[in-house]
């Protein structure tokens, strides 16, 4: 698959990028592609549907639609995007270049386009 | 003791025109004390035509606190090799704006911007409210929480 090459090649390019993750809102991978030295074990659905959870309450606060969640922990940095009805999520260290990282995950929407498409049809 | 007034003048001096309101709020999601200014643009417009200025930030400062309660409860599970990583900080980019949450003491801060500002002014100013906070406010808010 195309995307899948192209996330590895994003991974193996961009330093700190750990992950990233095509999901639905439940939670259901697509898409994965992760750096051979993080596991994704104890990342569960639970990541996505956070994120769905706070993109529908952050609707409510008057600035429209929310677009990207950007977490900064102690040693990681998650930013999701918003493509409903796929949800992707990057995971990356803390010292990584968050603008760089929002700027690829921007460049994404029109790549996942046709599957976001596909799903909301059949729906 | 806190002094509502002067809390609102400290959160007024990280207004510019490009980010107009700031607040400090519990974990809860009460609002403590907030500033906004002459260009605020928040709100839709149901929320405008109330009598109480107040009421969009009591508003943000309710979904804040939900966000920020969801990613600090979960870090625990997503990162359970790292058992002392914490929440710092919270980036939300909408349609009409960008909100930013950090923690200062118990409490929580956020600012909200236009489209117009960077991500990287929103955490300089965020970082030195946090510090300016951060020793005042470690004794206020919930006992339990921490």
């Amino acid at each position: 698959m195309e995307i899948q090459k192209e996330f590895d090649s994003i991974i193996s390019k961009t330093q700190g990028l750990q992950a990233i993750i095509v999901s639905d809102k439940d939670g259901v991978i697509l898409i994965q592609s992760t750096n051979p030295a993080f596991t994704l074990d104890s990342i569960d659905s639970s990541l996505a549907t956070s994120f769905a959870v706070a993109c529908d309450q952050i609707g409510k606060i008057g600035l429209s639609k929310n677009k990207s969640i950007t977490t900064f922990y102690k040693y990681h940095q998650i930013i999701q995007f918003n493509y409903h009805p796929l949800i992707i999520t990057f995971i990356a260290d803390k010292n990584s270049n968050t603008g760089y990282l929002l700027n690829i995950g921007a460049e994404f929407e029109n790549q996942l386009s046709t599957i976001a498409n596909s799903i909301i049809n059949s729906e | 003791m806190l002094k509502p007034k002067i809390i609102s003048e400290i959160l007024n001096q990280v207004l510019s025109s490009s980010i107009n309101t700031a607040l400090l709020f519990s974990q809860e999601g009460s609002l403590l004390s907030y500033a906004t200014n002459k260009c605020n643009n928040i709100g839709s417009p149901i929320l405008v035509s109330l009598r109480d200025p107040s009421e969009p930030s009591k508003m943000i400062a309710a979904i804040s606190s939900n966000v920020w309660s969801v990613y600090k409860n979960n870090c625990s599970f997503w990162f359970e090799q790292n058992q002392d990583d914490y929440l710092n900080m919270i980036f939300l980019d909408c349609e009409e704006g960008k909100v930013i949450i950090s923690q200062a003491g118990k409490l929580l801060i956020a600012l909200v911007g236009n489209n117009e500002t960077e991500i990287g002014l929103l955490k300089m100013k965020m970082n030195t409210l946090v510090k300016y906070f951060n020793n005042s406010l470690q004794y206020v808010g919930d006992s339990s929480d921490n």
